[in-house]
């Protein structure tokens, strides 16, 4: 006969979702598994690996909510975590939590949150942890090293800017114009390394979710004007012209300055770059009632329909036809749209091939 | 005094100091005293009295942040504004700095046209 099912162990959840054999499985798994019900986010399950790394027995969750238990799980609002799959009909989401083991230290991990929905039966949720503290020291490890690389890579250039920038303010003498044409194009080309350098600084910082904001209230049509001006120098290569609209009247959002200049400074040099010679581009602040648009609209080459997709991917380029596109990384579009998501905005493109390319950040009001 | 006179630039980097020096004395005409280490540093202040200091972030045997440290100690240095030069300028490293007593950061590669108007202006602010 069988004994009958202690309560809250395996058998009892077995019993419960007549798992049969299966529920074995769960017992064996090497990481922490725990298991809870949705109705009333009580733990009703878990596994050995659990109780060994938490260093407690299952006894001791049975029958608490995940919010009287939350210090083991780094978190007092598991809750929050697990909305998309309560309210959006996802089935399984990913997060990252701290555990606090048995040593009492807070260890690193990705949980997988599945949602069971029983047709008849009560719903829990399945999680499975693992431990990332090897891949978190690998990543901050990688992140020391970038931040050393770049700083090594910065100090020489910054002799080479300030030697050529001295030669060409005229500090020692008139220089010949062929000797001028040559201090150019070398101080042009430090530039383009120092803002290489910059946007490999940034990659690696918003990968990271480290990219750094300060946030204060300006004037957006002040922004656009001064944007357009100072990346005139875009327009001049590629002989565009940049036409602006809507920005007569001032208009008062809230965001980073400097990291909304990098946003238009991206978008207006691929506008540029990807327009055919005394093409214009125009940029525009469009409003309606429940939103501001910033649109950024070339009359170009277009994007491929099959780079469409991957248009926002770290290094992805999209080569264009006339030989004028040198330089760029492939970094400034993912570095643009995640300053724009940062601020609670979103970007979006239409693009048709031989037609033109309008980029748009919508900012909520 | 009233407009800045007189630099002190503290850098382990020997082609960073001699742009500083065109850039300082030719373009900023400032009275410029120029050293390659923290310790150098220390003995230079005293003697050369200057009305603020350039300081590398990054040098050996005793960094920038060190320098500060014991340059805050020193009477007769106490006072004078201190500008970290960096070629990282991460906001942690800036709060450190800043911590420290230091009044302002410049990140590395400077523009050299611009480098004496900025001073200028941090002197102005910061200026005791």
């Amino acid at each position: 006969m069988t004994p009958p099912a202690k309560k809250g162990s395996i058998s009892e959840l077995q019993a419960e979702l007549s798992l049969g054999k299966m529920g074995l499985a769960v017992e064996e798994i090497d990481h922490p598994v725990f298991v809870i019900w949705v109705d009333d986010f009580k733990f009703a399950y878990i596994n050995e690996s659990a109780s060994e790394f938490i260093g407690l027995e299952p006894e001791f969750f049975y029958g608490k909510t995940t919010s009287e238990l939350g210090a083991y799980f780094g978190s007092d609002n598991l809750e929050h975590h697990y909305s998309p799959l309560l309210t959006q009909n996802v089935r399984s989401i990913t997060y990252e939590a701290e555990h606090l083991n048995m040593n009492g230290e807070n260890i690193p991990v990705e949980v997988l949150s599945q949602i069971v929905k029983p047709a008849d039966g009560r719903s829990f949720i399945v999680n499975i942890s693992r431990d990332i503290s090897k891949r978190k020291n690998a990543e901050k490890q990688k992140s020391e090293f970038m931040s050393t690389m770049i700083h090594e890579l910065r100090t020489p250039i910054t002799s080479i800017k300030g030697a050529l920038g001295l030669i060409q303010a005229g500090v020692v003498g008139e220089l010949s114009d062929k000797a001028r044409n040559l201090i150019d194009i070398s101080n042009r080309n430090s530039e383009t390394l120092i803002r290489l350098i910059a946007d490999m600084l940034d990659s690696e910082k918003s990968e990271a979710g480290m990219l750094n904001y300060q946030f204060e209230d300006f004037n957006l049509a002040a922004l656009i004007e001064e944007s357009v001006a100072v990346n005139q120098s875009y327009a001049d290569k590629y002989k565009v012209n940049y036409r602006v609209f809507g920005t007569q009247n001032a208009l008062e959002i809230r965001g980073d300055y400097g990291r909304v200049m990098q946003i238009m400074a991206n978008l207006l040099s691929n506008a540029a770059k990807f327009s055919n010679s005394g093409d214009d581009v125009h940029v525009a602040i469009l409003r309606d009632n429940n939103s501001v648009r910033i649109s950024i609209k070339d009359f170009g080459l277009g994007i491929p329909q099959t780079a469409q997709a991957s248009i926002f991917d770290k290094f992805t380029q999209v080569a264009s036809q006339n030989q004028r596109d040198k330089g760029g990384t492939g970094l400034g579009l993912g570095i643009a749209k995640a300053i724009v998501e940062a601020h609670g905005w979103s970007i979006s493109f239409a693009s048709q091939e031989g037609k033109g390319t309008e980029f748009i950040v919508e900012i909520p009001k | 005094m009233t407009t800045l006179s007189k630099i002190l630039h503290v850098d382990d980097d020997l082609d960073i100091l001699a742009v500083s020096k065109m850039v300082l004395e030719d373009l900023g005409g400032f009275v410029l005293e120029q050293c390659s280490s923290g310790a150098d540093a220390l003995k230079a202040v005293t003697q050369f009295k200057p009305e603020i200091i350039l300081l590398d972030a990054m040098m050996p045997e005793m960094s920038g942040l060190e320098t500060l440290q014991e340059l805050k100690k020193l009477p007769e240095a106490a006072d004078i504004p201190v500008v970290f030069v960096t070629a990282k300028a991460q906001p942690s490293e800036i709060a450190e700095f800043t911590n420290a007593g230091a009044v302002s950061t410049i990140t590395k590669p400077f523009d050299p046209v611009a480098l004496p108007e900025e001073i200028r202006d941090i002197w102005a602010k910061h200026k005791p």
